[in-house]
């Protein structure tokens, strides 16, 4: 059977589609959002995760690792990332659980297993499983497994996407899908290839692509401090759902900064360090705008 | 520096004297009296309800003491050597309770309706009869007394209105004290007519019961807006407005939060006999006046059923409220099978109230020891599996249970484990009964006893045979690391065969240290709380064996209700035990109430509920709150509210009694935690208490934000 990298499942997650839901985040992503804080997402591949609060420098990794990739100077630890194959010896080794492996290799049964034992709370809440990401549109042939056996359970089925990704991807997909959270995070293609290292014209056409198929989508719609936090933004916003009637709400989603440094746990680099956070008073006026020009329904979650 | 602690010891020291010669129980009367005449009264600019009591300066408060220095207050314990079989089981956590005065709910409904005037009357009749035996006679007589004197204590609030009314110039201020004066003469005596006249009546007896005792704690109302309701609508047909009667109630907050605290029930909601729900109009305004009153007390309780009204729990699911760590959720169709469970009929178990932070109980029935005994459930696991003695310490006592070795599967070590508790339980069972009784013969309380059934018929004390229902509260101390040593053990040793039960003692003497592997891969075994088969159905085992023997030990009125409350002495009672084979190390926390122990990781809110459901919870009808972090970062969307409310009704569905949500989050907690000057108002829930989040210890603090961080997270890898 198909096997997919999944680097998280989280339940009784409330605001990626109705009900209570298990969220599936599927790991690999092409975008690179200068603002992203999940990176745990971007990778497609499993990876190393170092927590340095967690280390109290026992050395036990150095000792087991065959790359030498634990290192350990004046008492401060350092991780070669680029070294490491992945053996699991640290991981192992580690009393402190300062190391883990980010991202499992996982079958969709594995993956229903686990959703499925919410089941119970799916039924009471007309709740079910979101694929997330990363975009779970990378791993086409895993993403479609896991959502025709949700479906085949009755569940409710979500998927949230970037809207890059192949139109092939989304039209097999959407046959199982309930419902599609899709990211809408800048009107100006140039703006967006500066900000997220692709242009929107795909994301567009797959937004039309949706619509021509007829299935619902809720417009996600990150409000970014010092980037898209202006009037000519939301006026995008409350135009593009005018247009797209399978645009059935816009949700709001203040950013927040609190990931950012996972970055350094993966030995990687934050594009910026975006540390601003959208008050609590700015995304509501956004609403507030956004309401006065579409009829869709604005969200804030 | 105010002190408004009634200390029964000084006042027993100074007058002790004149009372030489009397019955114990006329004695306590007489003491009782002399609180209620000489405690300092106040009534405040602005009040509406009388009931200010103590609350002086030291120095007021030493006149009524006089030069008497401080007295132990309760019934000395015999000499402690730890070499009695009670001692020991002390000394490792297995702690009967010794006396409780609290825990208590009286009949409202009844007692507004009548007034004392009426128990005077039932007293009187039952002197009558002419079987009584000299004792019995005593023990009304005492009664009697004791009833009569609490028209002293509200005649003394009329005097001080009157005379207040007289200097105010104020219309409007003079009106309300004019009016708490009337009342004041004639409650509680009499029967209340009007919503003013039944809080006020209400709040007067509340404050008795606490003087009788000394004691203002888990002194609970039970289902406030039932009760009320006939008096809320009278006062509403006469024109009483909203404004006026939130005003009454806030007042009445006040006060239980400046006497109670934390742990005074006032609850809304639940059934009718037919199974209709019962919120009204006052439940509606009971939750306008708590988020309106921003205070800890009352212990705010909703009786959620499954036609509980959408309107309801959207209010009661509020950010408001949460942030106070309010409110409290109860099943009622639980509760009930929980109180048909302890063998009470029907239309009595309907009646039933919730009572402080703990379960439900029949009011003015039932006296119940809440802390009737904390039961070490990893103890006699220690004896199962190391030749019948603990791991740690000495064992200076013989225990009948002969000890056996080489077990092969689970069913072995439980069958070992049922009879070792069932014997450590005995002895601790023996110890509290001779001492309740004890301590009821020599300090009863014949006012408190007047209210509770059917003490005047039986002319006894409430803790000496006199209450219809005497309950102990047995708490399932560690009963998830127990069982989560249990999985291990079926794992790692019968399975795996990569360890023998006696590898896992040592490492567990040595508390780990060197046996770093053998550690790891405890942590790595399935535990309670992740709703995994095998781990949960240990759990099941483990309580079902603690009820078990909680049952069969019933006898006349008296019963023993199991409960897996903790409360926050997870923290406290882990401090002092030595390691676990679960891989717990020594002076870590145990696991919180009906929750998972602190070892497990993969854990969120659902997995939670469901290993909880899987408890055969209505045998636990001493309660076993269990609390969940849900981090919502919206809560003012109605839709996420649903969502939590289709989470607490699918717990209940399944079997839950009750639950807690924190919707704080462990950043929140963080910074409360680095700077809690910035947080004095923080408060957290736990065990059917809310807490201000700075009244715990850093320990504590650093558990509650661990255990927030590892059910936010719900890691799956
Ligand atoms: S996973 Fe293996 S190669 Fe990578 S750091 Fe750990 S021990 Fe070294
Ligand atoms: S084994 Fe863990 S705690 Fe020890 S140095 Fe390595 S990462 Fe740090």
């Amino acid at each position: 059977m198909t096997e997919g990298v999944v680097f998280d499942i989280q339940h009784f997650c409330v605001d990626d589609g109705p009900g209570i839901r298990t969220t599936v985040f599927l790991k690999g992503c092409q975008l690179r959002c200068a603002w992203c804080h999940n990176p745990e997402g971007l990778l497609p591949q499993p990876q190393l995760f170092y927590a340095a609060s967690s280390c109290t420098s026992c050395q036990a990794c150095a000792s087991v690792c065959p790359g030498g990739c634990h290192q350990f100077v004046d008492g401060h630890h350092t991780v070669d990332f680029s070294s490491c194959t992945l053996c699991g010896a640290c991981v192992d080794a580690c009393p402190n659980e300062a190391l883990r492996v980010s991202g499992r290799r996982m079958t969709p049964q594995d993956v229903l297993v686990e959703v499925l034992r919410d089941m119970t709370f799916f039924e009471t809440s007309g709740g079910g499983v979101t694929l997330s990401g990363g975009e779970p549109l990378l791993q086409v042939d895993f993403a479609c497994a896991i959502a025709r056996g949700a479906k085949e359970k009755g569940l409710h089925v979500s998927v949230e996407t970037s809207g890059h990704c192949a139109e092939e991807a989304l039209r097999r997909i959407s046959k199982y899908v309930d419902l599609f959270l899709f990211d809408f995070k800048l009107a100006s293609s140039e703006r967006h290839k500066q900000l997220t290292g692709v242009g929107n014209e795909k994301i567009l056409n797959n937004l039309a692509l949706l619509n021509s198929l007829g299935k619902p989508v809720i417009l996600r719609c990150p409000i970014i401090p010092g980037c898209n936090d202006h009037e000519e933004h939301y006026l995008s916003i409350a135009s593009l759902a005018n247009q797209t009637p399978c645009i059935r709400e816009i949700h709001l989603e203040p950013y927040h900064p609190f990931g950012i440094g996972k970055y350094a746990s993966l030995g990687m680099k934050a594009r910026y360090d975006w540390r601003e956070i959208a008050t609590s008073q700015c995304v509501k006026e956004a609403a507030e705008f956004i309401r006065s020009h579409t009829n869709t329904e604005v969200q804030i979650t | 520096m105010y002190e408004y602690e009634l200390k029964f010891s000084r006042l027993r020291a100074k007058y002790e004297s004149e009372w030489e010669g009397l019955s114990k129980p006329m004695r306590e009367a007489r003491l009782f009296r002399k609180a209620l005449e000489l405690y300092p009264l106040h009534i405040r600019c602005g009040d509406v309800l009388a009931g200010w009591y103590g609350y002086a300066s030291r120095e007021e408060m030493e006149k009524v003491y006089g030069d008497v220095p401080d007295q132990p207050s309760i019934l000395p314990e015999p000499p402690h050597d730890g070499k009695t079989p009670v001692e020991w089981l002390k000394k490792h956590g297995f702690k009967p309770g010794s006396y409780d005065r609290g825990h208590y709910e009286l009949d409202y409904q009844t007692l507004l309706a009548r007034g004392l005037d009426a128990y005077l009357a039932d007293v009187e009749k039952e002197l009558q009869n002419s079987e009584n035996s000299a004792e019995k006679n005593e023990y009304l007589l005492g009664m009697r007394a004791a009833l009569a004197c609490a028209e002293v204590f509200s005649n003394r609030y009329a005097d001080l209105a009157e005379q207040m009314a007289r200097e105010e110039a104020d219309e409007t201020e003079k009106n309300k004290l004019l009016r708490m004066a009337a009342a004041c003469r004639k409650l509680p005596m009499k029967p209340a007519e009007d919503f003013f006249e039944a809080v006020q009546s209400a709040y007067l007896i509340w404050s008795l019961s606490c003087i009788s005792y000394g004691t203002w704690v888990s002194v609970s109302f039970g289902s406030f807006d039932q009760f009320m309701y006939p008096y809320y609508q009278k006062s509403k047909e006469k024109g009483m407005t909203e404004e006026e009667m939130i005003e009454i109630l806030l007042q009445l907050f006040r006060m239980l939060d400046v006497y109670n605290g934390v742990d005074c029930v006032i609850s809304v909601g639940g059934v009718d006999a037919d199974g209709n729900d019962l919120t009204n109009e006052l439940s509606y305004l009971l939750v306008k006046a708590e988020k309106h009153s921003k205070l800890r007390s009352p212990l705010f309780v909703a009786r959620v059923n499954r036609n509980t009204p959408q309107k309801l729990m959207r209010e009661l699911i509020s950010s408001e409220l949460f942030e106070m760590g309010q409110p409290s959720f109860y099943s009622e169709e639980n509760c009930l099978a929980a109180m048909r469970g302890r063998g009470i009929d029907e239309a009595t178990a309907r009646g039933y109230g919730i009572s402080t932070c703990m379960n439900p109980v029949i009011p003015g029935s039932e006296v119940t020891h809440g802390w009737g005994c904390m039961v070490n459930t990893h103890l006699p696991l220690e004896l199962t599996l190391n030749n019948g003695r603990p791991i740690c310490g000495e064992l200076p006592i013989a225990l009948k249970t002969k000890p056996r070795a080489d077990y092969q599967n689970a069913d072995e070590i439980f069958a070992q484990y049922e009879r070792y508790l069932r014997e450590l339980f005995e002895i601790a069972m023996t110890w509290q009964q001779e001492h309740t009784v004890r301590h009821a013969k020599e300090f009863p309380n014949p006012f408190l006893s007047a209210l509770t059934n059917d003490c005047i018929k039986r002319g006894k004390d409430r803790w000496d045979g006199g209450a219809v229902y005497h309950n102990l509260v047995i708490e399932a101390f560690g009963f998830a690391n127990t069982a989560d040593a249990v999985t291990a053990i079926e794992k790692l040793v019968f399975e795996e065969k990569k360890y023998r039960v006696s590898d896992l003692i040592e490492a567990a003497r040595a508390d780990y240290e060197g046996y770093e592997a053998l550690h790891k891969d405890l942590l790595q075994c399935d535990k309670y709380g992740m709703n995994v088969e095998r781990a949960d159905r240990n759990a099941y085992r483990v309580l079902s064996i603690v009820s078990n023997i909680c049952e069969e030990n019933r006898a006349e009125n008296r019963r023993y209700l199991p409960s897996m409350h903790t409360l926050w002495t997870d923290v406290e009672w882990g401090a002092k035990r030595s390691a676990f084979l679960d891989g717990r190390r020594a002076g870590e926390p145990v696991n919180k109430n009906a929750g998972p122990s602190t070892l497990v990781r993969r854990v969120g809110p659902t997995s939670i509920a469901l290993s909880a459901c899987k408890m055969d919870q209505i045998r636990f009808s001493g309660g076993q709150a269990l609390d969940v972090h849900i981090g919502i970062r919206n809560m003012d969307s109605e839709r996420n509210r649903d969502k939590i409310a289709a989470y607490i009704q699918t717990y209940f569905r399944l079997g839950g009694l009750q639950l807690q949500i924190n919707g704080l989050t462990s950043e929140t907690l963080q910074r409360a935690y680095d700077k809690p000057a910035d947080y004095p108002n923080l408060m957290v829930r736990i065990g059917g208490h809310s807490r201000y989040f700075n009244d715990f210890t850093n320990r504590m603090k650093q558990e509650f934000i661990q255990r927030f961080r590892v059910e936010e997270g719900a890691f799956l890898i």
